[in-house]
Protein backbone atom coordinates (compact mmCIF):
# COMPACT_ATOMS: atom_id res chain seq x y z
CA UNK A 1 0.00 0.00 0.00
CA UNK A 2 1.37 3.29 -1.07
CA UNK A 3 2.62 5.73 2.18
CA UNK A 4 1.95 9.37 1.64
CA UNK A 5 4.62 11.92 2.90
CA UNK A 6 2.74 15.33 2.97
CA UNK A 7 4.60 18.86 3.50
CA UNK A 8 2.53 21.15 4.60
CA UNK A 9 2.77 23.85 4.65
CA UNK A 10 5.94 24.14 2.55
CA UNK A 11 8.14 27.08 4.33
CA UNK A 12 9.77 29.97 2.86
CA UNK A 13 8.10 31.08 -0.14
CA UNK A 14 5.76 33.90 -0.79
CA UNK A 15 2.37 32.47 -0.29
CA UNK A 16 0.95 29.38 0.28
CA UNK A 17 1.60 25.45 -0.98
CA UNK A 18 1.54 22.02 -0.19
CA UNK A 19 3.73 19.04 -1.76
CA UNK A 20 2.22 15.20 -1.37
CA UNK A 21 4.20 12.98 -2.35
CA UNK A 22 3.10 9.07 -2.99
CA UNK A 23 5.22 6.18 -2.14
CA UNK A 24 4.84 2.62 -3.75
CA UNK A 25 5.20 -0.97 -1.71
CA UNK A 26 9.25 -0.20 -1.88
CA UNK A 27 9.44 2.87 -0.62
CA UNK A 28 10.55 4.57 -3.97
CA UNK A 29 8.60 7.67 -5.45
CA UNK A 30 5.66 7.04 -6.94
CA UNK A 31 4.11 10.14 -7.67
CA UNK A 32 4.72 13.92 -6.32
CA UNK A 33 2.02 16.77 -6.64
CA UNK A 34 3.23 20.68 -5.96
CA UNK A 35 -0.43 22.07 -4.39
CA UNK A 36 -1.15 25.20 -4.63
CA UNK A 37 -4.11 25.27 -2.34
CA UNK A 38 -4.48 29.64 -1.99
CA UNK A 39 -6.45 31.44 -4.38
CA UNK A 40 -6.10 35.54 -5.46
CA UNK A 41 -9.86 36.38 -7.32
CA UNK A 42 -8.17 39.62 -9.13
CA UNK A 43 -9.25 39.53 -12.26
CA UNK A 44 -13.10 38.85 -11.55
CA UNK A 45 -12.77 42.01 -8.66
CA UNK A 46 -11.29 44.66 -11.25
CA UNK A 47 -14.85 44.35 -12.89
CA UNK A 48 -16.16 47.60 -13.45
CA UNK A 49 -13.64 49.68 -11.48
CA UNK A 50 -12.24 52.71 -13.47
CA UNK A 51 -8.93 51.74 -15.38
CA UNK A 52 -7.09 54.69 -13.81
CA UNK A 53 -7.86 52.46 -10.58
CA UNK A 54 -5.87 49.34 -11.45
CA UNK A 55 -2.30 50.44 -10.73
CA UNK A 56 -3.62 50.65 -6.74
CA UNK A 57 -5.71 47.80 -7.18
CA UNK A 58 -3.27 45.16 -8.51
CA UNK A 59 -0.51 45.96 -5.48
CA UNK A 60 -2.87 44.39 -3.13
CA UNK A 61 -2.11 40.69 -4.71
CA UNK A 62 1.24 40.80 -3.18
CA UNK A 63 2.98 42.52 -0.62
CA UNK A 64 6.04 41.25 -1.22
CA UNK A 65 6.01 42.64 -5.28
CA UNK A 66 3.24 44.79 -5.38
CA UNK A 67 5.95 47.06 -7.43
CA UNK A 68 5.49 44.47 -10.13
CA UNK A 69 1.96 44.89 -10.52
CA UNK A 70 2.14 48.47 -10.50
CA UNK A 71 4.15 48.95 -12.80
CA UNK A 72 2.93 46.33 -15.20
CA UNK A 73 -0.52 47.77 -14.46
CA UNK A 74 0.39 51.60 -15.10
CA UNK A 75 2.03 50.24 -18.43
CA UNK A 76 -1.22 48.64 -19.86
CA UNK A 77 -2.86 51.78 -18.84
CA UNK A 78 -0.34 53.84 -20.74
CA UNK A 79 -1.43 51.41 -23.61
CA UNK A 80 -4.87 51.41 -22.98
CA UNK A 81 -5.20 55.03 -23.11
CA UNK A 82 -2.97 55.49 -26.14
CA UNK A 83 -0.33 58.13 -24.47
CA UNK A 84 3.41 58.16 -24.56
CA UNK A 85 5.23 58.59 -21.60
CA UNK A 86 7.77 61.92 -21.41
CA UNK A 87 11.28 60.38 -21.30
CA UNK A 88 12.30 61.72 -17.91
CA UNK A 89 9.20 59.55 -16.18
CA UNK A 90 10.39 56.24 -17.99
CA UNK A 91 13.72 56.79 -16.34
CA UNK A 92 12.18 57.39 -13.55
CA UNK A 93 10.05 54.37 -13.10
CA UNK A 94 13.02 52.34 -14.64
CA UNK A 95 15.26 53.87 -12.06
CA UNK A 96 12.07 52.66 -9.55
CA UNK A 97 11.98 49.52 -10.75
CA UNK A 98 15.58 48.30 -10.59
CA UNK A 99 15.99 49.69 -7.04
CA UNK A 100 12.91 47.60 -6.28
CA UNK A 101 14.82 44.42 -7.75
CA UNK A 102 17.64 44.97 -5.86
CA UNK A 103 16.08 45.21 -2.66
CA UNK A 104 13.76 42.51 -3.50
CA UNK A 105 16.28 39.92 -5.32
CA UNK A 106 18.44 40.23 -1.39
CA UNK A 107 15.73 39.78 0.49
CA UNK A 108 15.37 36.21 -1.56
CA UNK A 109 19.40 35.44 -1.87
CA UNK A 110 19.78 36.07 2.08
CA UNK A 111 16.56 35.19 3.76
CA UNK A 112 14.09 33.55 1.49
CA UNK A 113 16.62 31.20 -0.18
CA UNK A 114 19.84 31.76 1.15
CA UNK A 115 19.11 29.29 4.05
CA UNK A 116 20.10 26.44 1.96
CA UNK A 117 23.20 27.26 0.76
CA UNK A 118 24.49 29.63 3.51
CA UNK A 119 23.47 27.31 6.76
CA UNK A 120 23.42 24.31 4.77
CA UNK A 121 20.71 22.06 2.86
CA UNK A 122 20.84 19.47 5.31
CA UNK A 123 21.41 21.48 8.29
CA UNK A 124 18.63 21.20 11.12
CA UNK A 125 15.44 22.66 10.16
CA UNK A 126 15.77 25.04 13.71
CA UNK A 127 18.70 26.72 11.94
CA UNK A 128 17.68 27.42 7.97
CA UNK A 129 16.14 30.91 8.90
CA UNK A 130 17.06 34.08 8.84
CA UNK A 131 18.65 34.03 12.14
CA UNK A 132 21.01 30.93 11.13
CA UNK A 133 21.95 32.98 7.72
CA UNK A 134 23.34 35.25 10.62
CA UNK A 135 25.00 33.04 12.85
CA UNK A 136 26.82 31.97 9.75
CA UNK A 137 28.36 35.07 7.98
CA UNK A 138 28.17 37.39 11.58
CA UNK A 139 25.66 40.23 12.90
CA UNK A 140 27.68 43.01 10.51
CA UNK A 141 26.48 41.64 7.33
CA UNK A 142 23.24 40.73 8.68
CA UNK A 143 22.87 44.24 9.98
CA UNK A 144 24.46 45.29 6.37
CA UNK A 145 21.38 43.29 4.59
CA UNK A 146 18.52 45.35 6.79
CA UNK A 147 20.54 48.36 6.23
CA UNK A 148 20.72 48.70 2.26
CA UNK A 149 17.23 47.29 1.73
CA UNK A 150 16.03 50.13 4.47
CA UNK A 151 17.33 52.60 2.87
CA UNK A 152 16.26 51.67 -0.88
CA UNK A 153 12.78 51.41 0.46
CA UNK A 154 13.32 54.76 1.96
CA UNK A 155 14.23 56.51 -1.24
CA UNK A 156 10.68 54.06 -2.70
CA UNK A 157 8.86 55.53 -0.25
CA UNK A 158 10.03 59.01 -0.59
CA UNK A 159 8.94 59.07 -4.45
CA UNK A 160 6.08 56.29 -4.65
CA UNK A 161 4.12 57.64 -1.86
CA UNK A 162 3.82 54.03 -0.21
CA UNK A 163 6.16 51.20 -0.32
CA UNK A 164 3.98 48.61 0.03
CA UNK A 165 0.85 50.07 -2.38
CA UNK A 166 2.68 52.79 -4.26
CA UNK A 167 0.66 55.28 -5.48
CA UNK A 168 2.96 56.73 -7.82
CA UNK A 169 2.86 55.42 -11.68
CA UNK A 170 -0.19 56.94 -13.61
CA UNK A 171 -1.19 56.24 -17.07
CA UNK A 172 1.30 58.66 -19.16
CA UNK A 173 3.58 59.11 -16.40
CA UNK A 174 4.75 59.42 -12.74
CA UNK A 175 3.16 61.83 -9.89
CA UNK A 176 6.04 62.95 -8.92
CA UNK A 177 9.93 63.41 -10.41
CA UNK A 178 13.45 64.34 -8.57
CA UNK A 179 14.65 67.49 -7.93
CA UNK A 180 18.41 68.13 -8.24
CA UNK A 181 18.85 67.66 -4.64
CA UNK A 182 17.02 64.70 -4.18
CA UNK A 183 19.29 62.99 -7.38
CA UNK A 184 22.59 63.69 -5.09
CA UNK A 185 20.43 60.89 -2.52
CA UNK A 186 19.76 58.52 -5.04
CA UNK A 187 23.05 58.59 -6.45
CA UNK A 188 24.61 58.29 -2.77
CA UNK A 189 22.26 54.98 -2.39
CA UNK A 190 22.52 53.68 -5.93
CA UNK A 191 26.70 53.72 -5.40
CA UNK A 192 26.52 51.59 -2.12
CA UNK A 193 24.04 49.13 -3.51
CA UNK A 194 26.51 48.41 -6.52
CA UNK A 195 29.30 48.23 -3.84
CA UNK A 196 26.56 45.87 -1.94
CA UNK A 197 25.62 44.11 -5.35
CA UNK A 198 29.47 42.95 -5.62
CA UNK A 199 29.93 42.04 -1.80
CA UNK A 200 26.91 39.70 -1.99
CA UNK A 201 28.96 38.38 -5.49
CA UNK A 202 32.24 37.64 -3.35
CA UNK A 203 29.68 35.86 -0.42
CA UNK A 204 28.15 33.59 -3.27
CA UNK A 205 31.25 32.86 -4.39
CA UNK A 206 32.99 32.23 -0.77
CA UNK A 207 30.09 30.42 0.65
CA UNK A 208 28.62 28.35 -2.36
CA UNK A 209 30.53 28.05 -5.35
CA UNK A 210 33.59 27.64 -2.97
CA UNK A 211 31.98 24.48 -1.35
CA UNK A 212 32.32 21.38 -3.75
CA UNK A 213 29.47 19.42 -1.99
CA UNK A 214 27.04 22.04 -2.67
CA UNK A 215 28.38 22.67 -6.57
CA UNK A 216 27.73 19.17 -7.02
CA UNK A 217 24.03 19.52 -5.49
CA UNK A 218 23.28 22.56 -7.80
CA UNK A 219 24.60 20.45 -11.45
CA UNK A 220 23.16 17.36 -10.27
CA UNK A 221 20.75 15.62 -12.59
CA UNK A 222 17.73 15.98 -9.65
CA UNK A 223 17.65 19.79 -10.29
CA UNK A 224 17.94 19.94 -13.62
CA UNK A 225 15.49 20.70 -16.49
CA UNK A 226 15.98 20.91 -20.49
CA UNK A 227 13.09 23.26 -20.94
CA UNK A 228 12.39 26.82 -22.96
CA UNK A 229 13.19 29.91 -21.12
CA UNK A 230 11.67 33.07 -21.51
CA UNK A 231 12.39 36.87 -20.72
CA UNK A 232 12.53 40.34 -21.10
CA UNK A 233 15.15 42.20 -23.62
CA UNK A 234 16.07 45.40 -24.99
CA UNK A 235 16.64 45.94 -28.66
CA UNK A 236 19.84 44.60 -28.35
CA UNK A 237 18.98 41.26 -26.84
CA UNK A 238 20.32 42.59 -22.96
CA UNK A 239 18.62 42.06 -19.95
CA UNK A 240 16.04 44.14 -19.11
CA UNK A 241 13.41 44.43 -16.15
CA UNK A 242 11.10 47.28 -16.96
CA UNK A 243 10.41 46.92 -20.83
CA UNK A 244 11.73 45.78 -24.23
CA UNK A 245 10.53 42.51 -26.23
CA UNK A 246 9.32 38.84 -25.16
CA UNK A 247 11.67 36.52 -26.12
CA UNK A 248 12.10 32.92 -25.55
CA UNK A 249 15.04 30.92 -26.12
CA UNK A 250 14.95 27.01 -26.94
CA UNK A 251 16.17 24.30 -24.63
CA UNK A 252 19.45 24.53 -27.18
CA UNK A 253 19.41 28.06 -26.85
CA UNK A 254 18.53 28.92 -30.11
CA UNK A 255 15.74 31.96 -30.38
CA UNK A 256 12.26 30.37 -30.56
CA UNK A 257 10.12 33.43 -31.04
CA UNK A 258 10.65 37.42 -29.79
CA UNK A 259 7.43 39.78 -29.43
CA UNK A 260 5.96 42.76 -27.77
CA UNK A 261 2.97 42.15 -25.21
CA UNK A 262 0.10 43.25 -27.04
CA UNK A 263 1.01 39.78 -29.23
CA UNK A 264 1.12 37.32 -25.97
CA UNK A 265 -2.18 35.22 -26.65
CA UNK A 266 -0.79 33.84 -30.10
CA UNK A 267 2.13 32.74 -28.48
CA UNK A 268 1.04 31.47 -24.81
CA UNK A 269 -1.51 29.30 -23.57
CA UNK A 270 -2.92 28.08 -20.22
CA UNK A 271 -4.26 24.59 -18.78
CA UNK A 272 -5.37 23.27 -16.18
CA UNK A 273 -5.41 20.54 -13.38
CA UNK A 274 -7.60 18.99 -11.35
CA UNK A 275 -4.65 18.77 -7.94
CA UNK A 276 -4.25 22.77 -7.83
CA UNK A 277 -5.82 26.10 -8.81
CA UNK A 278 -2.94 27.58 -10.12
CA UNK A 279 -2.73 27.36 -13.80
CA UNK A 280 0.14 25.89 -16.11
CA UNK A 281 1.13 28.27 -18.60
CA UNK A 282 2.87 27.04 -21.83
CA UNK A 283 4.05 27.78 -25.77
CA UNK A 284 0.90 27.33 -27.63
CA UNK A 285 3.30 27.20 -30.72
CA UNK A 286 5.15 23.74 -29.39
CA UNK A 287 1.73 22.37 -27.36
CA UNK A 288 1.32 20.55 -24.27
CA UNK A 289 3.28 17.00 -23.65
CA UNK A 290 2.43 16.90 -20.43
CA UNK A 291 5.12 17.43 -17.47
CA UNK A 292 7.99 16.30 -19.85
CA UNK A 293 10.80 18.87 -20.68
CA UNK A 294 12.74 18.80 -24.12
CA UNK A 295 12.15 20.98 -27.03
CA UNK A 296 8.82 18.96 -27.90
CA UNK A 297 7.45 19.98 -24.70
CA UNK A 298 5.97 23.77 -24.68
CA UNK A 299 6.88 23.64 -20.73
CA UNK A 300 9.25 27.51 -20.01
CA UNK A 301 10.69 28.97 -17.46
CA UNK A 302 10.82 32.47 -16.27
CA UNK A 303 12.91 34.42 -13.40
CA UNK A 304 16.38 35.22 -12.82
CA UNK A 305 17.80 32.06 -14.67
CA UNK A 306 15.54 32.11 -17.39
CA UNK A 307 15.89 35.93 -17.84
CA UNK A 308 19.86 35.25 -18.27
CA UNK A 309 19.37 32.19 -20.97
CA UNK A 310 16.64 34.17 -22.93
CA UNK A 311 19.50 37.21 -23.27
CA UNK A 312 22.28 38.22 -25.19
CA UNK A 313 23.82 39.15 -21.84
CA UNK A 314 23.60 42.25 -19.20
CA UNK A 315 23.75 46.03 -20.53
CA UNK A 316 26.25 47.26 -17.50
CA UNK A 317 29.88 46.03 -17.27
CA UNK A 318 30.44 44.27 -13.96
CA UNK A 319 26.68 42.20 -14.09
CA UNK A 320 28.02 41.79 -17.55
CA UNK A 321 31.64 39.85 -16.09
CA UNK A 322 29.30 38.11 -14.52
CA UNK A 323 27.56 36.77 -16.31
CA UNK A 324 30.29 35.27 -18.55
CA UNK A 325 31.65 33.88 -15.03
CA UNK A 326 28.50 31.85 -14.94
CA UNK A 327 28.49 30.73 -18.31
CA UNK A 328 32.02 30.21 -18.38
CA UNK A 329 31.73 27.64 -14.90
CA UNK A 330 29.10 25.85 -15.80
CA UNK A 331 29.77 24.87 -19.35
CA UNK A 332 27.77 27.06 -21.42
CA UNK A 333 24.48 28.57 -22.60
CA UNK A 334 21.76 27.38 -21.59
CA UNK A 335 22.54 26.17 -18.59
CA UNK A 336 19.60 23.72 -16.79
CA UNK A 337 20.63 23.43 -13.13
CA UNK A 338 17.61 24.94 -11.56
CA UNK A 339 20.04 25.76 -8.27
CA UNK A 340 21.85 28.06 -10.25
CA UNK A 341 18.94 30.68 -10.12
CA UNK A 342 20.55 31.77 -6.76
CA UNK A 343 23.62 32.29 -8.95
CA UNK A 344 21.52 34.48 -11.41
CA UNK A 345 19.85 35.85 -9.07
CA UNK A 346 23.24 37.77 -7.90
CA UNK A 347 23.72 39.06 -11.41
CA UNK A 348 20.41 40.52 -12.11
CA UNK A 349 21.40 42.41 -8.19
CA UNK A 350 24.23 43.89 -9.98
CA UNK A 351 22.64 44.65 -12.94
CA UNK A 352 19.73 46.34 -11.06
CA UNK A 353 21.91 48.43 -9.05
CA UNK A 354 24.48 49.27 -11.85
CA UNK A 355 21.11 50.27 -14.02
CA UNK A 356 20.29 52.00 -10.82
CA UNK A 357 23.09 54.17 -10.78
CA UNK A 358 23.12 55.18 -14.63
CA UNK A 359 19.76 56.32 -14.24
CA UNK A 360 20.67 58.34 -11.02
CA UNK A 361 22.83 59.90 -12.62
CA UNK A 362 21.21 60.89 -15.94
CA UNK A 363 20.54 64.62 -16.20
CA UNK A 364 17.16 64.16 -17.71
CA UNK A 365 16.09 62.05 -14.35
CA UNK A 366 15.00 65.42 -12.70
CA UNK A 367 13.21 67.01 -15.10
CA UNK A 368 9.53 68.59 -14.26
CA UNK A 369 8.45 66.96 -17.51
CA UNK A 370 7.39 63.67 -15.88
CA UNK A 371 3.73 62.93 -17.18
CA UNK A 372 1.30 63.48 -20.29
CA UNK A 373 -2.23 63.68 -19.77
CA UNK A 374 -4.75 60.95 -21.37
CA UNK A 375 -7.24 62.43 -23.99
CA UNK A 376 -7.96 59.68 -26.15
CA UNK A 377 -10.84 57.05 -25.38
CA UNK A 378 -9.63 54.00 -24.08
CA UNK A 379 -10.46 50.04 -25.06
CA UNK A 380 -7.52 47.72 -24.93
CA UNK A 381 -4.14 47.68 -23.03
CA UNK A 382 -1.01 45.48 -22.51
CA UNK A 383 1.01 46.10 -20.09
CA UNK A 384 4.83 43.60 -19.10
CA UNK A 385 7.71 43.64 -16.88
CA UNK A 386 9.82 41.48 -15.44
CA UNK A 387 9.10 40.62 -11.71
CA UNK A 388 11.65 39.10 -9.42
CA UNK A 389 9.90 36.14 -10.00
CA UNK A 390 9.32 35.93 -14.06
CA UNK A 391 7.50 37.89 -16.42
CA UNK A 392 4.18 39.55 -15.40
CA UNK A 393 1.49 40.14 -18.27
CA UNK A 394 -1.56 42.56 -17.46
CA UNK A 395 -4.19 42.85 -19.84
CA UNK A 396 -6.77 44.92 -19.35
CA UNK A 397 -10.21 45.91 -21.60
CA UNK A 398 -12.63 48.57 -21.15
CA UNK A 399 -16.15 50.31 -22.06
CA UNK A 400 -15.55 53.71 -23.22
CA UNK A 401 -15.89 55.38 -20.29
CA UNK A 402 -12.81 53.31 -19.03
CA UNK A 403 -14.28 51.11 -16.65
CA UNK A 404 -12.71 47.24 -16.61
CA UNK A 405 -14.58 44.50 -18.77
CA UNK A 406 -12.17 42.04 -18.62
CA UNK A 407 -9.07 41.64 -16.82
CA UNK A 408 -6.09 39.20 -17.94
CA UNK A 409 -3.39 38.40 -15.58
CA UNK A 410 -0.58 36.23 -16.39
CA UNK A 411 1.79 36.25 -13.34
CA UNK A 412 5.51 35.24 -13.01
CA UNK A 413 4.75 31.98 -10.79
CA UNK A 414 2.62 30.81 -13.44
CA UNK A 415 4.81 30.61 -16.22
CA UNK A 416 6.78 28.45 -13.88
CA UNK A 417 4.29 26.15 -12.34
CA UNK A 418 4.60 23.81 -15.05
CA UNK A 419 8.52 23.27 -14.60
CA UNK A 420 8.36 24.21 -10.43
CA UNK A 421 5.89 20.84 -10.18
CA UNK A 422 8.39 18.93 -12.62
CA UNK A 423 11.20 19.91 -10.23
CA UNK A 424 9.60 18.75 -7.09
CA UNK A 425 8.63 15.56 -8.63
CA UNK A 426 11.95 14.72 -9.50
CA UNK A 427 14.03 16.13 -6.47
CA UNK A 428 11.58 13.43 -5.01
CA UNK A 429 12.53 11.06 -6.78
CA UNK A 430 16.04 11.32 -6.80
CA UNK A 431 16.18 12.04 -3.05
CA UNK A 432 14.06 9.51 -1.36
CA UNK A 433 14.48 6.08 -2.16
CA UNK A 434 13.42 2.52 -0.30
CA UNK A 435 11.41 4.90 1.86
CA UNK A 436 14.32 6.87 3.47
CA UNK A 437 12.79 10.64 4.68
CA UNK A 438 14.55 13.34 7.07
CA UNK A 439 13.95 16.33 7.45
CA UNK A 440 16.98 17.38 5.53
CA UNK A 441 15.79 15.06 2.18
CA UNK A 442 12.47 16.99 2.60
CA UNK A 443 14.04 20.55 2.69
CA UNK A 444 16.68 19.95 -0.23
CA UNK A 445 12.84 18.82 -1.98
CA UNK A 446 11.48 22.17 -0.99
CA UNK A 447 14.69 23.84 -2.58
CA UNK A 448 13.56 22.31 -5.77
CA UNK A 449 10.48 24.98 -5.91
CA UNK A 450 12.46 27.30 -3.40
CA UNK A 451 14.75 28.34 -6.17
CA UNK A 452 12.20 29.73 -8.40
CA UNK A 453 11.06 32.11 -5.90
CA UNK A 454 7.69 31.26 -6.31
CA UNK A 455 4.65 33.49 -5.16
CA UNK A 456 1.51 31.96 -5.27
CA UNK A 457 -1.12 34.82 -3.53
CA UNK A 458 -0.61 36.08 -6.68
CA UNK A 459 -0.42 32.86 -8.62
CA UNK A 460 -3.56 31.36 -8.31
CA UNK A 461 -7.11 31.88 -9.83
CA UNK A 462 -11.00 31.35 -9.42
CA UNK A 463 -13.61 32.49 -11.86
CA UNK A 464 -16.44 33.38 -8.99
CA UNK A 465 -13.71 34.94 -7.02
CA UNK A 466 -13.71 32.77 -3.85
CA UNK A 467 -11.97 29.01 -3.07
CA UNK A 468 -13.78 26.27 -5.27
CA UNK A 469 -14.35 23.20 -2.81
CA UNK A 470 -14.94 19.75 -4.32
CA UNK A 471 -15.66 17.03 -2.03
CA UNK A 472 -16.10 13.65 -3.12
CA UNK A 473 -16.01 10.43 -1.48
CA UNK A 474 -15.43 7.37 -1.87
CA UNK A 475 -16.06 3.54 -0.77
CA UNK A 476 -13.62 0.63 -0.60
CA UNK A 477 -14.72 -0.07 -4.27
CA UNK A 478 -13.74 3.25 -5.29
CA UNK A 479 -17.26 4.10 -6.03
CA UNK A 480 -18.58 7.62 -5.14
CA UNK A 481 -21.29 7.86 -2.42
CA UNK A 482 -21.08 11.25 -1.68
CA UNK A 483 -20.11 14.53 -3.61
CA UNK A 484 -20.30 18.44 -1.83
CA UNK A 485 -19.47 21.11 -3.96
CA UNK A 486 -19.72 24.93 -3.76
CA UNK A 487 -19.36 25.92 -7.45
CA UNK B 1 5.16 42.40 4.47
CA UNK B 2 7.42 39.99 6.24
CA UNK B 3 10.67 41.61 6.82
CA UNK B 4 9.62 45.48 5.50
CA UNK B 5 7.29 45.64 8.50
CA UNK B 6 10.44 46.15 10.63
CA UNK B 7 11.37 49.50 8.86
CA UNK B 8 7.99 50.54 9.72
CA UNK B 9 7.85 49.82 13.29
CA UNK B 10 11.07 50.01 14.70
CA UNK B 11 12.14 53.06 16.51
CA UNK B 12 8.56 53.10 18.17
CA UNK B 13 8.04 52.99 21.78
CA UNK B 14 4.63 51.37 21.31
CA UNK B 15 3.44 49.16 18.75
CA UNK B 16 -0.23 48.30 18.41
CA UNK B 17 -1.36 45.71 15.75
CA UNK B 18 -4.72 44.84 14.70
CA UNK B 19 -5.67 42.73 12.46
CA UNK B 20 -8.13 39.59 11.35
CA UNK B 21 -7.95 36.00 11.95
CA UNK B 22 -9.65 32.79 11.38
CA UNK B 23 -9.80 29.99 13.88
CA UNK B 24 -12.91 28.69 13.44
CA UNK B 25 -13.33 28.79 17.23
CA UNK B 26 -15.38 31.69 18.15
CA UNK B 27 -17.82 34.00 16.87
CA UNK B 28 -17.24 36.47 13.95
CA UNK B 29 -16.31 39.48 15.61
CA UNK B 30 -14.89 38.26 18.81
CA UNK B 31 -11.58 39.79 19.81
CA UNK B 32 -8.18 37.98 20.82
CA UNK B 33 -5.47 39.48 22.36
CA UNK B 34 -2.01 38.14 21.99
CA UNK B 35 1.36 38.76 23.38
CA UNK B 36 4.49 38.43 21.96
CA UNK B 37 5.41 35.76 24.10
CA UNK B 38 2.89 33.86 23.56
CA UNK B 39 3.53 34.14 19.61
CA UNK B 40 6.58 32.51 20.08
CA UNK B 41 5.41 29.66 21.57
CA UNK B 42 2.90 29.24 19.39
CA UNK B 43 2.60 26.66 16.48
CA UNK B 44 1.18 30.09 13.73
CA UNK B 45 2.54 29.46 10.22
CA UNK B 46 2.67 32.83 8.95
CA UNK B 47 1.89 32.98 4.91
CA UNK B 48 4.76 35.69 4.33
CA UNK B 49 7.42 33.36 7.00
CA UNK B 50 8.41 36.49 8.89
CA UNK B 51 5.47 37.03 11.13
CA UNK B 52 5.90 39.48 14.46
CA UNK B 53 7.58 37.11 16.00
CA UNK B 54 10.36 36.72 13.20
CA UNK B 55 10.66 39.92 13.44
CA UNK B 56 11.17 40.06 17.62
CA UNK B 57 13.49 37.51 16.93
CA UNK B 58 15.73 39.57 14.58
CA UNK B 59 15.69 42.62 15.86
CA UNK B 60 16.99 41.53 19.36
CA UNK B 61 19.59 39.22 17.34
CA UNK B 62 20.89 42.51 15.59
CA UNK B 63 20.08 45.12 17.76
CA UNK B 64 17.51 47.17 16.05
CA UNK B 65 15.21 48.63 18.26
CA UNK B 66 11.87 47.01 18.89
CA UNK B 67 8.64 48.13 20.41
CA UNK B 68 9.02 47.87 24.56
CA UNK B 69 5.19 47.24 24.99
CA UNK B 70 3.29 45.38 22.21
CA UNK B 71 -0.22 44.61 21.69
CA UNK B 72 -1.71 42.59 18.87
CA UNK B 73 -5.56 42.80 18.77
CA UNK B 74 -6.95 39.94 16.03
CA UNK B 75 -10.67 39.95 15.59
CA UNK B 76 -12.49 37.16 13.92
CA UNK B 77 -13.42 36.71 10.91
CA UNK B 78 -15.99 35.09 8.86
CA UNK B 79 -14.72 34.42 5.64
CA UNK B 80 -11.51 35.59 4.54
CA UNK B 81 -10.99 33.57 1.55
CA UNK B 82 -14.17 35.88 -0.84
CA UNK B 83 -12.58 38.56 -2.31
CA UNK B 84 -15.24 41.87 -1.85
CA UNK B 85 -15.02 45.07 -0.33
CA UNK B 86 -17.32 44.64 2.22
CA UNK B 87 -17.12 43.47 5.55
CA UNK B 88 -19.34 40.06 5.75
CA UNK B 89 -23.12 40.47 7.49
CA UNK B 90 -22.10 38.79 10.57
CA UNK B 91 -18.66 41.58 11.05
CA UNK B 92 -20.85 44.28 9.72
CA UNK B 93 -23.81 44.29 12.48
CA UNK B 94 -20.80 44.29 14.71
CA UNK B 95 -18.05 46.78 13.26
CA UNK B 96 -19.36 49.60 16.08
CA UNK B 97 -19.05 47.47 18.90
CA UNK B 98 -15.91 46.29 17.87
CA UNK B 99 -14.55 49.83 16.83
CA UNK B 100 -15.64 50.69 20.54
CA UNK B 101 -14.02 47.46 22.23
CA UNK B 102 -11.11 47.99 19.75
CA UNK B 103 -10.55 51.65 21.06
CA UNK B 104 -11.20 50.94 24.81
CA UNK B 105 -8.44 48.83 24.83
CA UNK B 106 -5.93 50.88 23.00
CA UNK B 107 -6.80 53.54 25.51
CA UNK B 108 -5.98 51.30 28.38
CA UNK B 109 -2.89 49.88 26.97
CA UNK B 110 -1.58 53.33 26.09
CA UNK B 111 -2.28 54.45 29.39
CA UNK B 112 -0.51 51.74 31.69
Amino acid sequence: MAKKIEVDPITRLEGHGKIEIFLDDKGNVEKAYFVVPELRGFEIFSLGKPAELMPQITPRICGVCPTAHHMASAKACDDLFKVEVPSAAKKLREMFYNMFMVEDHTLHFYILGGPDFIVGPDAPKAERNVLGVINKVGLEIGKKVIGIRREIRELMTYLGGKIIHPVWALPGGVSKGLTKDDQKKFIEIAEKSVDFALFTLKALKDIVLANKKYVEVITSDTYTHKTYYMGLVDDNNKVNFYDGWIRVVDPEGKEFAKFKVQDYQKYLAERSEPWTYIKFLYLKNVGWKGFVDGKDSGIYAVAPLARLNASDGMATPRAQEAYEELYSTLGGKPVHHTLAMHWARVIEIIYAAERFLELAKDEEIASDKIRNVPTETPEEGFGVVEAPRGTLYHHYQTDEKGLITKANLLVATQNNSARIAMSVEKAAKGLIKEGKVDDGILNMIEMAFRAYDPCHACGTHSVPGRIPIKVTIYDHKKEVVKELKNI
Amino acid sequence: MGFSLLDIISGYENLIIVDSILTGEKEPGYIYEMKIEELLEGDLKPAHYAGIPDLYLLAKKINIPFPEKVLILAVEVKDPFEIKEEFSDEIKSKISEIEKKVEERIKEFLIT
